[in-house]
Order: structure tokens, then sequence, then C-alpha cells
């Protein structure tokens, strides 16, 4: 028998339009599901519809059966059956201790002593997180902290897991990571997963099943390699794929689907032939600096260790600089300091030629320097997007992009690209010559993140200086002048794109990854499409 | 770690409430001078980190109390000196001294209490009289520090985008009282995500079983009955009135009857009970660690 039964679902909120419009699938038993869609195409809702304590109201027709029984009047403990993570580390968490988070759900249901006991240890040992017991909640780092949560549902012995972007907060690391996690408890538990991402280059491999969404009906929903044939002609949805599957297409989409990296190397060597010219030399920009780190040290403490240790970095007039390394290694703390929100106890900071501790005052903050922090809610002040531009002293057609049509709405309302969009629009109000952006295509859907460059690309050439510290290498590969990497509080290399990224062999973009050694210097799946000739 | 993490924490509260209760509500120099005397002791013999710097708030309290008690009570026979028209007396000042030294001994005893009682400990015990206020509890000890660093980011924010135009006072505020609304907004926001998250995992305001990481056993009911029968001895001494203790207009002698001498022994004893504890359980260590540095200990061979 199935595990859950959709059946023409269709839901709309009490105001607005469907936002569901007659799904129907099924979810065997041990499925592994992705749902992929862009940004307000339902997948949220569809979710939640499907776990009766959180599903929104609104006019609902059509049937959802959980076991073969109606998933709308679930007891309590049979609703426990299904478990659901979010995507927030920070706020699902409820209790301050880590062992009361993971118990938490237990205790609702009435566990005994000795069981709520006993699942707390198997869980424990069997993700080798004893050592956090103790700890409080709050010192967890955001991996750690999705990892609980998931804890705390399993506890329950759920039949099925919902996931709702649960890796969309979370650093590269830590999100392959607890993606491996859900992939071990399919394979070891026969846990039933499904699991909405942005992040499909992580998650395509792992699924057995995708369930393709487009503005709230069901475009495909089937064997993973079956829907990506499907889908392939679908520019929107394709773009969202990973590499592998990007290049598949490039090259013909012809034979089996590549998947993974591996199968995507094999599908490279056997179809790319090259054509056209040899590759363009890049220029390492020159001329004036914007801003100039010497033998810079920062600390957060005087007992702490250094988060910042001789870091020494020029960034150019009008370019764009995205700054890449793993979480802790001193790229935000290095925005910081270029912000002057943080002073280094040695070294100096030179922006435009001046020392930073000679800008008194705003100086610093007025037509020089604007950063825009990774969470773009600390920016918002105002009811609607309009007050908020009002009060900034810019109209909506001083941005580089339109977002007139939201004028009306709360800030906190709009989609995780429209709020970076939105935010970015208010911190260019101040006319700064260097732009410093932390983390701007964290939790953004492939669209959101074009949005996001294209808008930096309109910056640029109207005479910015762009610095951008990030994960997400592909971002980085598609707009950077120079890349430069962190580690260890250190600025280990600056290179132009092409040379970066193809000298890189793992912390590189995923067509680098493919194309290596069979063609190299080829970075972003544009640049196959312009040198392969299809076989 | 002190014997105490061993008790459950209603041992440790039942205990705590017996010495500090008793102790206060006597009103007896002799009592007093008990309490202060073994909650001393206690601290001395407690493991862990300690302030020093509680001995000359004490110190300081006692005094105070000695000097100003005669200055605003002006009761008494034995007249010193007149100021004014007021008698400063020899009584008012001991009753200041003993106002100090009652005072000093429930600062020391809420002290070792504090660092004993950790934030479950007091969560544990608040579940026994109202689940939901634990369950609020444990929560408000989970957002504060995340409220606290996000009103740093905001603030940090702020100050990017050139919001604190200048450096007044007028500026600060203003920014300040940005902060905050923003950081309401959020918090209204955030609310949701966690009692979806309560939701999902069969919150429904029903009641629930706390899940408890202690356990009640032998060593409680052996120190909770010992705790029990010193107060008891306590009390009954108090109820036949052998504790009444008259400070004005002469002040009395402690009553010596056998009642009297029956609390004293009884409070006494409860209030050496946890240094005898903790005393005993090292004794106890240096042994076993004797025993393990000589006995010869071999890996089992395959």
């Amino acid at each position: 028998m199935a595990l859950f039964e959709v059946k023409n679902l269709t839901f709309g909120y009490p105001l607005t339009d469907k936002i569901i419009n007659g799904v129907s699938f099924t979810v065997e038993q041990g499925d592994f599901i992705a749902v992929c869609g862009p940004t307000g195409s339902g997948k949220t809702t569809l979710l939640r519809l499907l776990k009766p304590e959180l599903a929104p109201l609104g006019n609902r027709s059509g049937e959802v059966l959980f076991d073969g029984l109606n998933a709308e009047t679930l007891t309590p403990e049979k609703s426990c059956e299904i478990g659901f993570v979010g995507q927030s580390p920070e706020h699902q968490i409820v209790t301050d201790k880590v062992w009361h988070e993971i118990v938490f759900g237990m205790e609702n249901l009435r566990f005994s002593q000795n069981l709520m006991k006993r699942r707390l240890a198997e869980i424990m040992s069997y993700f080798g997180i004893d050592a956090l017991f103790d700890k409080n909640t709050a010192d967890l780092s955001g991996g750690q902290k999705q990892m609980i949560s998931l804890s705390s549902v399993l506890v329950m012995n759920p039949k099925i897991i919902i996931l709702d972007e649960p890796t969309s907060q979370l650093d590269p690391v830590s999100a392959s990571g607890f993606l491996t996690t859900l992939k071990k408890l399919n394979d070891e538990l026969g846990l039933t997963i499904i699991i909405t991402e942005h992040r499909l280059e992580n998650v395509i491999p792992l699924c057995n099943k995708l369930c393709v969404i487009e503005n709230g009906a069901l475009t495909a929903f089937g064997e993973t390699r079956q829907v990506i044939k499907e889908i392939i002609g679908n520019e929107r949805i394709a773009a969202s794929m990973p590499g592998s599957v990007r290049l598949y297409k490039i090259l013909g989409a012809k034979g089996e689907c590549p998947l993974n990296i591996t199968e995507g190397k094999r599908y490279f060597r056997e179809h790319f032939v090259r054509n056209g010219a040899p590759f363009e030399t890049e220029e390492k920009p020159t001329g004036e600096k914007a801003a100039e780190l010497k033998n810079v040290y920062f600390r957060y403490d005087k007992n702490a260790p250094d988060v910042l240790h001789n870091t020494s970095l020029s960034v150019y007039k009008n370019e764009i600089l995205c700054v890449l390394g793993a979480n802790g290694s001193g790229k935000t703390s290095l925005l910081y300091t270029i912000a002057g929100l943080t002073s280094p106890y040695a070294g100096s900071v030179e922006i435009f030629g001046k020392n930073i501790k000679k800008y008194k005052g705003q100086s610093l903050y007025s037509n020089c320097i604007a950063l825009l922090p990774q969470d773009a809610q600390t920016v918002f002040l105002h009811n609607t997007l309009e007050e908020e531009f009002e009060s900034a002293g810019i109209s909506f057609g001083d941005a580089p992009y339109d977002l007139s049509y939201a004028a009306k709405t709360h800030p906190y309302d709009l989609s995780g690209g429209e709020q970076q969009l939105a935010a970015l629009a208010l911190v260019l109000a101040s006319k700064p010559k260097i732009l410093l952006l932390d983390e701007p295509t964290k939790g953004l859907d492939s669209l959101a993140k074009q949005r996001v460059r294209d808008a930096l690309k309109t910056l640029k050439q109207q005479g910015l200086t762009v610095i951008v510290v990030t994960h997400d290498v592909e971002f980085a590969a598609l707009c950077a002048d120079r890349a430069a990497m962190f580690f260890r509080g250190e600025c280990v290399c600056v290179d132009t794109p092409y040379k970066f990224f193809s000298e890189n062999i793992f912390y590189t973009t995923s067509t680098a990854k493919i194309t290596s050694g069979v063609c190299e210097n080829l970075i972003n799946p544009d640049d196959v499409r312009r040198y392969a000739e299809v076989k | 770690m002190s014997c105490f993490e061993i008790f459950n924490p209603a041992t440790v509260f039942i205990f705590f409430a017996c010495v500090i209760v008793s102790g206060i509500f006597t009103m007896n120099p002799v009592i007093t001078v008990i309490s202060l005397a073994g909650a001393l002791a206690y601290w001395f013999v407690m493991p862990g980190q300690k302030n020093n710097r509680i001995h000359i708030y004490t110190v300081l309290m006692t005094l105070a109390c000695m000097v100003f008690n005669p200055v605003f009570g002006h009761n008494g026979a034995t007249v010193i000196v007149v100021i004014n028209n007021h008698n400063v007396t020899v009584e008012a000042g001991l009753y200041g001294i003993f106002l100090g030294l009652m005072l000093s001994a429930a600062v020391y005893w809420f002290a070792s209490f504090s660092k004993i009682m950790t934030s479950e400990k007091i969560i544990y015990i608040l579940g026994f009289i109202s689940q939901k206020a634990a369950l609020v509890l444990t929560m408000a000890l989970r957002f504060i520090p995340v409220y606290i660093r996000k009103a740093k980011q905001i603030n940090n924010t702020q100050k990017a985008l050139g919001l604190y135009k200048d450096e007044t006072i007028v500026s600060r505020v203003r920014g300040g009282a940005r902060v905050f609304s923003i950081l309401l907004t959020y918090m209204i926001e955030k609310t949701i995500i966690t009692s979806d998250s309560m939701a999902a995992r069969g919150y429904s305001g029903r009641r629930r079983r706390n899940f408890s990481l202690y356990s009640f056993g032998r060593r409680d009911v052996i120190f909770l009955l010992a705790s029990l029968v010193f107060t008891a001895c306590t009390v009954y001494a108090s109820s036949k009135g052998a504790l009444v203790y008259n400070f004005y207009p002469y002040a009395d002698t402690p009553s010596t009857a056998a009642v009297a001498l029956a609390g004293y022994i009884g409070y006494g004893l409860l209030c050496l009970s946890p240094s005898v504890t903790e005393g005993g359980s090292r004794l106890k260590w240096r042994y076993l660690k004797s025993k393990i540095s000589h006995s010869d200990i071999r890996l089992p061979t395959r």
C-alpha cells in the first residue's frame, strides 16, 4: 500500500488564486523524492498540506491519504509518523539544551521515561552527536542545529520525513553532510523522504524520484532520469539542474542522462568535441586601488585566536572580487574590517588611498562604503517596500532592476531573492563607491541568483567596486573579475576566474570538475556551449 | 563536582528551603550564628570556581546594618549617646548586627544554591509546579542569546547604512529605537516558525510528560528524611516558644532549656549536613584513588 496518496489536491488561500491545482501522486514506502520548481510555484504549500498541523487554512478540495487514513483527521500520535523539518536552523529549535530539544516531541506524546531515555541514547549514538548532549542549543553551528532538529523528529519513529529546504541556510560542507545523512537513513532504515531543495546539485544524485511543480501544477513525477528527460526542454527548470544535467542538455541530450560528476565526466569525454578559437586571455585588473589591506591582524578577544592573520589584499577600482573559503576562514571578518565595523589590532586598511582611521564620523558611510549583511531582513524598517524606499530617499526607478510590482508588500513577505534585491537597493541609497556583500545568494534559487548577478554587473558598469563574500562557487565563476580564496584568516590566492577555477581541483565549479582532463578552461556551462561542437 | 550533583534536584531544593526558611523565621541569634557557620563551612568545602568577592559584600552589609539600625531605630534601654533628641542604644546596634548576620547567612546559602542548581535543574523543579512555566523558562533561555546576537547584527547593519548621522545622544537613542523596532518585527515573524515546529512535533497544549535526567534513589531518601527530622526539631522548639528572643528593651540571654537545645542541635545538624556529606565523599575518593594507584591493572590478553 502506498504511504501517501494525493488525489486531485487543490488549494487556495481565501483571497488568492489557486496555489495548488489538481495535484495527484503517490509516495511509496522507501522513496527518496526531490521536489523542485521555481520559487513561488507552491512547493512549500504542497508539503505543508501533507502534514495536518502545518496545513494552511483555505479552500481545499481533493484528498490526501496517509497510510490509508484521511490526513486531515489524524490523531496526534499518528500525525507524528509524518516528520517535518523546516529551513530555519535558528527558529525551529524550541528549548535551551540539546537533550531537551531531542526529547521535546516525545514529551508531547507522553512516552514513558525509559523509552525517552533509550531513544535519546540511540539517536545520539547513531549520529555520533553524544558530545553535544549538555550543550546549549544557542552555541551550535547551523549544521549541528539542523542535525538536532532532524534527530528530534526521528526519535518519534516517523514513517516519512518531509523536509522543506533544510540546507538553504547552511554552508556547502554542512549541507552535503546533512544530505548524506538523509541518504544513510533512507538506505539503512528504509525511511521515506520528501525534500525540496534549491541545491539540486547535491540532491539529484541521491533521490530515486523527482517531482517537478510549476504554478501549482504537477509538471512531471516519476523516476529521476525519466523526469529529467521529460523536462530537459523546459529552460527554467533545466537551469536549476546540476552541472552534469546541464552539460547533458548542451551536448544534445542523447542517451542516458548523467546524474553525478563521475557519470558526467564519462558522458563529457564521449560527447564533447572542441570547436572554436583559443580562449582569450583574461586581463588582470590594474590601476587605482579602491581598498588595500596590508598585513592586517584581527581577533575578537585578547585570548581568542586570530581571525585575520597577516591578511594582505588589494581591491582595484571597478572590479567584482569574489572571496571564497570555508566557514570561519575570516571572510566575513574581512568584510567587516573593510567596512570599518571592526578594527584590526595590527596592520593598515586604506580606502581610496586614505587610512580608514582618518575617515571621521559618518564620512565612511556616505558616498563611500556600503555593506549588505548576510541577513537582508536586518535592513528593513517599515511596513511596505514603498515606505522603505521613500524613507531612504530613493525611487523604484533608481534601482538597476524592477521591484515596483511589490511596492505595497511587507518586506518580510517578499521571496528570499526579492528581499536581497530590495535590501541592495536600500543599501545603494547612500551612493557608495564600494559595495560589500555577504553571501548574497544564500537560500536563493537559480533565477534569483541570476537577478543578483545581473544587478552586480550593472552596478559595475556604473563604476562601483564590488566585494562579494560567498560559498557559491558557481555564482563566483559567473560574475567575478577576480576570485580570492581565504584560509585561516589569510588570503591564499587571488586570480582571474578562469585561472582560479581551472587550476583548483576540489574547490571549483561542477563544470570545471566534469571537464577537467578533457578540455581545460571550461568553468561554466556557457563556456561549454561556446566551444562545443555537438557530435 | 559537588556531591550535591548526585542528589535529585528536588532533594537539594527542599534542603535549601528548610535551611533558609527556618533560619530566617526563627529570629534567634543562636540559630543565625549556626546558619552562618554552616553556610560558610559549605561555601569553603564546595568544589569549583567561587567568587570570593562575596565576603566583601557580606561584611559591608553587616557593618551597614549595625550602623544604620541604631540611627533609624530608637528602641532599647542602654543609651550610648543622644543625637537630636534621638537615643542611640546598644540593643539597636545588637539587633543591627543580628540582622546583618542573618542576611549574610542567607546570601551564602543562596550563592551555593545557585551554583548547584543549574538552569536545567530549576526547570525540572518548576515542572512539578507548572509544566507551562517550565517550558516558557526553557524557551526564554533559548531565545535570549539568539535575540542579543540579532540585535548586534541589526546595529552593525544600521551603522554601515549610515543611519547614525552623527555621534550625538539623540541620534544614538533614535538608532536604539530603530534596532528595537526591527528586532520586534523579527521576533514576531520568527515566533511563527517556532510554533509550527512545536505543532509538528505533537505539541498541542495537552498535558506533557516531562523527561527527567534525574532519578530519586536511596541516597535521596536518606538525606531528605534526615533534613526533615532536623528541621522538625527546630520547628518543634520554635512552636513551644523556646526560640523566642527579645532585643528590646534589654537583650535576652538565649534560652538553654532542653527544648531550645534540641532546636539548636537539630538546626546545627541540618546546616552541617552538606559539608559533612561533601567531606565524606572526598575522603571516600581519596581512599578509592589510593586503591586504584596500588592495584595492578592488567588488560585481558587474548
